[in-house]
């Protein structure tokens, strides 16, 4: 019995203790089920790849420059969580984009550390205007505004994306360790499929 | 004075027998229309989704629009139209009003109606839709886009132009800013600290 007892608490060790160490944005909780996420009022946008794409106007713990909340599931589960923020318009030098980029970043190094990568570079090809800031960003290649913060076997990653002229929005994601396993096990499948159809 | 009582029972009859007719013309009328927007709607699966109503009103036509999809394009809209005027084409309308949930917003020619149905497969869809808004007029009677003049490429921006603003005044802003307010009515009021949000 004795012998049992230590094979199942050498198993609840070795599984992964993720979700209480690696933080969930806006409120939400990794592996919360689409029915929860519903309730706080999410729904269906796409289902792709084994993935499900949820979104929202709001979340439980709101972000003041949200423009919309994204969650991902996998098997029913939250697996990662995305918002993006309203747009900057007229902004052609970027200067407020680059203002909340600066604030989300110093937010995230103080919580999560120093990031794991940061790219913030602009006009290497084709748009090298300095008021050609969201162009750039839009346009493969030019530049990036991008910071990773890996953290707790998940990642956090802060982007400024360019839609046009003056124009763009930061998008804010964090993929927990589950997404991984989720990405894992859809590879996975997709191979043996493959495998079985030749 | 005998002979007229003897007379007046059959004329009533006579007026009774046509008013009935008349009814029955107007009544299937206004079915054949519902008919007619039902099979544009059916017939196309890229007008999947389009909410259109046909109605008449003396010897005047009105083609409303009262809801599209997100996935929707003007194009889409404008195809659905152009569908119906082939529908249409041999009745003999004066003016056709387009309409946005019973409300008209701009007028067109009888003739020009049954000049885009009879066109519709045969006519470079592309003169079709540049040279639509220009035989447009509001509803006080007034052109509602000039005719352009111009080189080819000019004409081409111009036009397209007009065309999307014509679309715009007709039905897409309403919906747009109904999209919206229904947006802002699910955003939250209060807002979490940024640290607590992350």
């Amino acid at each position: 019995m004795q012998r049992y007892l230590m094979f199942f608490a050498a198993l609840l060790l070795a599984m992964p203790a993720y979700s209480e160490e690696f933080p969930a944005p806006f409120g939400l909780t990794w592996k919360m089920s689409e029915k929860e996420l519903r309730s706080h009022g999410f729904s269906d946008a796409s289902n792709t790849g084994g993935l499900k794409i949820m979104q929202s106007f709001s979340a439980p713990k709101a972000w003041s420059k949200a423009e919309k909340y994204y969650a991902v599931t996998y098997e029913g589960e939250l697996v990662k969580a995305i918002a993006v923020s309203k747009s900057f318009t007229d902004d052609v030098y970027g200067s407020e984009g680059k203002e909340l980029y600066n604030q989300m970043k110093k937010i995230l190094t103080k919580k999560y550390g120093t990031p794991t990568n940061s790219f913030e570079v602009v006009g290497n090809s084709l748009y090298d205007e300095p008021d050609e800031f969201y162009q750039c960003l839009d346009y493969s290649g030019c530049g990036s505004y991008l910071s990773i913060y890996e953290f707790n076997g998940g990642t956090i990653g802060i982007r400024l994306e360019g839609e046009r002229r003056g124009q763009g929005y930061l998008h804010v994601g964090y993929e927990s360790p589950y997404f991984s396993e989720a990405k894992a096990e859809i590879s996975s499948a997709n191979t043996e499929s493959d495998t079985e159809a030749f | 004075m005998s002979n007229s009582h003897n007379y007046l029972p059959h004329v009533r009859l006579i007026w009774l027998a046509f008013v009935l007719v008349f009814w029955g013309i107007q009544g299937a009328s206004a079915e054949n229309l519902d008919a007619v927007a039902d099979k544009v709607i059916e017939s196309d699966p890229r007008n999947k989704g389009i909410e259109i109503a046909i109605s008449e009103s003396g010897s005047e036509l009105h083609f409303c629009v009262n809801n599209i999809r997100s996935t929707h394009s003007p194009m889409d809209v404008f195809r659905a139209f152009l569908q119906s005027a082939v529908e249409l084409k041999d009745q003999n309308y004066t003016a056709v009003n387009l309409c946005f949930r019973g409300e008209d917003q701009f007028i067109l020619d009888g003739d020009e109606f049954r000049v885009l149905g009879e066109d519709y497969g045969t006519q470079n869809p592309a003169y079709t839709v540049r040279t639509f808004p220009e035989k447009l007029k509001d509803m006080s009677g007034q052109s509602a886009y000039p005719k352009r003049n111009g080189g080819l490429l000019y004409l081409l921006r111009v036009q397209m132009e007009d065309f999307r603003d014509m679309h715009s005044k007709w039905y897409l802003n309403e919906l747009l800013a109904e999209i919206k307010a229904d947006q802002d009515a699910q955003r939250p009021k209060n807002f979490a600290p940024d640290e607590e949000v992350f």
